[in-house]
């Protein structure tokens, strides 16, 4: 008898054209196609609302637009940059190269992910549709919370906030969909021959960011669930006035809105280490050191919220506990620095774009991770908390360590997704611009968060003048640089010079074993890990 | 000389869960989803629950899905003087025998404008009988491949 395993059942045999492929494609690669295009969309219009905002602080005084036109902006910037940007270009990844490198044909359950997708552009409508609902004196504009959607404001807000709502609940199915199938691809359709710690390091950041969204996704739906009800249905679980507790709300949304800083890093600390080991052309350094400290920090990422809130008002012991845990963070992340560092020291190292963006992450993520000591402190962050410094940390860590982060995996990626080579002298270029304005909007921005500028106020002293100003600027060129990011992307997916299969010398995995780009069904024939 | 050579093929999908570790996995999901639910609802916020129902439920249909597929497999067995292929897809089983000398293994092009994907199809009939095999499972070149093998076991007995 013989017996012969072959690739996972494809359930997609038409590939129909036009509209229709796009609307009702099961292929991984259409839907990382979208989920990317989709994501690049939400970032221009999260960054045109962000350079309203920085308009506005360019100067002392209210300038251009009244302060609840302002906490709008801020509020959908948030949500939009975090919920439409960010997290589909990771999960736009993971549809494009988990089934790749783990030597699948496709994810284990396409029409999910296909239906993960679509429930994207009606959040996104959800979010952004009052600003356009207002102009036509419908409802008062969008949620003017912030993206923490804390009672009482919330409770008290416009139909802004019950489309931020039903558009978050929208936004946690798509997410749950994702990760039951990152759960089931990564445990049920990997080669013949890769166990788990053969999986390269990106499947394993995805993996832990799949746990991460079980744990948490239901607690946000619970608590937002809970503000809607507050808000229309007569209950009071956040209103002290009738026996509720607002408190519990920030514990609610922060239990998931902590692990979302690792649900939206934890792909990018995946990747960011095989750009390291493709361009110094050795092998990653302590695979199995960084999948532990991977665990570790997934593991303490659910237990550490509360330090988002050291001001509101807890026991002592819950301080101490939350200051410590949060700095136990620092641990396992130091071991990821130590290996993303070692991997490159005395390689045969090269500057293409994608190695440019990876170092320079390690560098200004090292930022975003050091200032967040800082404010895990609960001495000191009594006094930035609710600063312009948190701003300034939290886009270290979420723009530098999040969206770089991503830069860094299109530029690796992007010859294998089209088959040709972007320009490598404007890639270079969009990264200086890039690193040099991003500096130049956010350091400042330290300056005038010790000084006590507080965050999600149009107006300010005129001490803070001169350092808004500079960042205001460079807050342009930064989201004027991200054109040429546009421009490049375009340019490549139209032609260029062909990309070869490997594409990179030193790129080492499966993905790179089929043509660039790859056929429309991967794997035809099991590849077998040996 | 009649010379009849025992033989059987099967493809099947690549699963590396199995269903023990599915159940393990399942569980382990449960654990994490119920504990928080149950620590926010012992503290009032018992909206929580129902959600980390859902999410469970999604979970569970998930994993018995790829279980039910887990044992889809399509095999073909020469057995002395008969062709036997059977097909099982979820929970269906079917099983088509024909007359080994009247049997003829061929490819034929199904391909159409619509289909990027597989270009033919290897198809089995007999006396006006017919059956698609390997339609999932495998590609072009293996049904080329499987149809020239299937030729010559076949031919081996005239």
């Amino acid at each position: 008898m013989s017996t012969t395993t072959v690739a996972h059942d494809e359930v997609h045999h038409d590939h129909p054209s036009g509209i229709m492929r796009w609307l009702t494609t099961t292929n991984h690669k259409d839907i990382g196609t979208m989920y990317l295009t989709f994501s690049l969309v939400m970032f221009l219009v999260g960054g045109a609302m962000v350079l309203g905002i920085r308009a506005e602080l360019f100067q002392p005084g209210l300038q251009l637009m009244n302060p609840d036109f302002y906490n709008q902006l801020i509020g959908v910037h948030a949500l939009i940059m975090i919920f439409a940007a960010l997290m589909p270009a990771a999960t736009g990844f993971a549809n494009w190269m988990i089934p790749l490198q783990i030597g699948a044909p496709d994810m284990a359950l396409p029409r999910l992910n296909n239906w993960g997708f679509w429930l994207l552009p009606p959040s996104a409508i959800l979010l952004t549709l009052p600003f356009t609902l207002a102009l036509f004196g419908i409802g008062d504009g969008a949620i003017a919370t912030g993206w923490t959607f804390y009672p009482p404001l919330s409770v008290q807000g416009g139909i802004g906030v019950d489309f931020a709502i039903f558009a978050v609940h929208l936004l946690g199915v798509s997410s749950v969909m994702g990760s039951i199938n990152i759960i089931v691809t990564l445990f049920n359709m990997r080669a013949p021959g890769m166990t788990l710690m053969k999986m390269p390091m990106f499947a394993w950041g995805w993996l832990i960011t799949a746990f991460l969204l079980v744990a948490t996704i239901p607690v946000l739906a619970g608590a937002v669930t809970m503000l809607l009800t507050d808000r229309h249905f007569g209950t009071h679980f956040f209103d002290a006035a009738g026996g509720g507790d607002p408190i519990m709300f920030q514990h609610l949304f922060w239990f998931f809105g902590h692990p979302e800083v690792y649900i939206l890093l934890l792909p990018v600390w995946g990747f960011i280490p095989q750009i390291l080991q493709t361009f110094s052309r050795k092998p990653m350094y302590g695979y199995k050191a960084q999948v532990y400290s991977l665990w570790a920090i997934g593991a303490l990422a659910v237990v550490v919220w509360a330090h988002h809130f050291f001001t509101a008002g807890m026991p002592v012991p819950a301080l101490l506990y939350f200051m410590y845990s949060t700095m136990a963070i620092s641990l396992p992340l130091a071991v990821l620095f130590f290996c993303w560092i070692k991997t490159m020291w005395k390689g045969s190292m090269t500057f293409e774009t994608p190695m440019l963006f990876a170092v320079g992450w390690i560098i200004l993520f090292g930022i975003g991770g050091l200032t967040g000591l800082v404010l895990a402190d609960v001495a000191a962050d009594a006094q930035y908390h609710n600063s312009y410094f948190v701003v300034a940390h939290f886009h270290y860590t979420l723009f530098a360590g999040g969206i770089m982060g991503i830069m860094a995996g299109v530029y690796y990626w992007l010859p294998k997704m089209t088959g040709n080579m972007y320009d490598e002298t404007l890639g270079k270029w969009h990264f200086w611009l890039t690193a040099i304005s991003f500096n130049l909007t956010f350091i400042p921005q330290f300056f005038v968060g010790l000084a006590g500028m507080p965050r999600r106020i149009p107006d300010y002293a005129l001490q803070f003048a001169e350092f808004n100003m500079i960042s205001s600027i460079a807050a342009f060129a930064l989201g004027l640089s991200q054109l040429l990011f546009v421009y490049v992307i375009i340019k490549c997916v139209k032609g260029g010079k062909k990309a070869t299969d490997k594409v990179w010398e030193g790129a080492e995995g499966l993905e790179w074993t089929l043509p660039s780009p790859p056929p429309y069904h991967s794997f035809t024939e099991q590849p077998v890990i040996k | 000389m009649l010379l009849v050579m025992d033989c059987k093929i099967v493809a099947r999908p690549n699963n590396s869960l199995s269903p023990e570790n599915s159940l393990k996995l399942m569980v382990l999901l449960a654990i994490i989803a119920l504990v928080i639910a149950l620590g926010f609802t012992h503290i009032g916020a018992w909206l929580v629950l129902p959600f980390a129902g859902l999410e469970l439920a999604a979970f569970a249909y998930a994993f018995y899905y790829i279980y039910l597929h887990s044992s889809d497999y399509e095999s073909i067995a020469i057995e002395d003087d008969k062709i036997i292929v059977e097909k099982r897809n979820f929970k269906e089983t079917s099983i088509t025998e024909f007359q080994r000398y009247w049997t003829q293994v061929h490819v034929r092009d199904v391909i159409n404008n619509k289909s990027l994907a597989s270009k033919n199809g290897l198809f089995i009939s007999s006396r006006g009988k017919e059956i698609e095999f390997g339609k999932y499972f495998i590609d072009d070149e293996q049904r080329v491949t499987l149809a020239r093998e299937l030729k010559q076991k076949l031919q081996s007995i005239h």
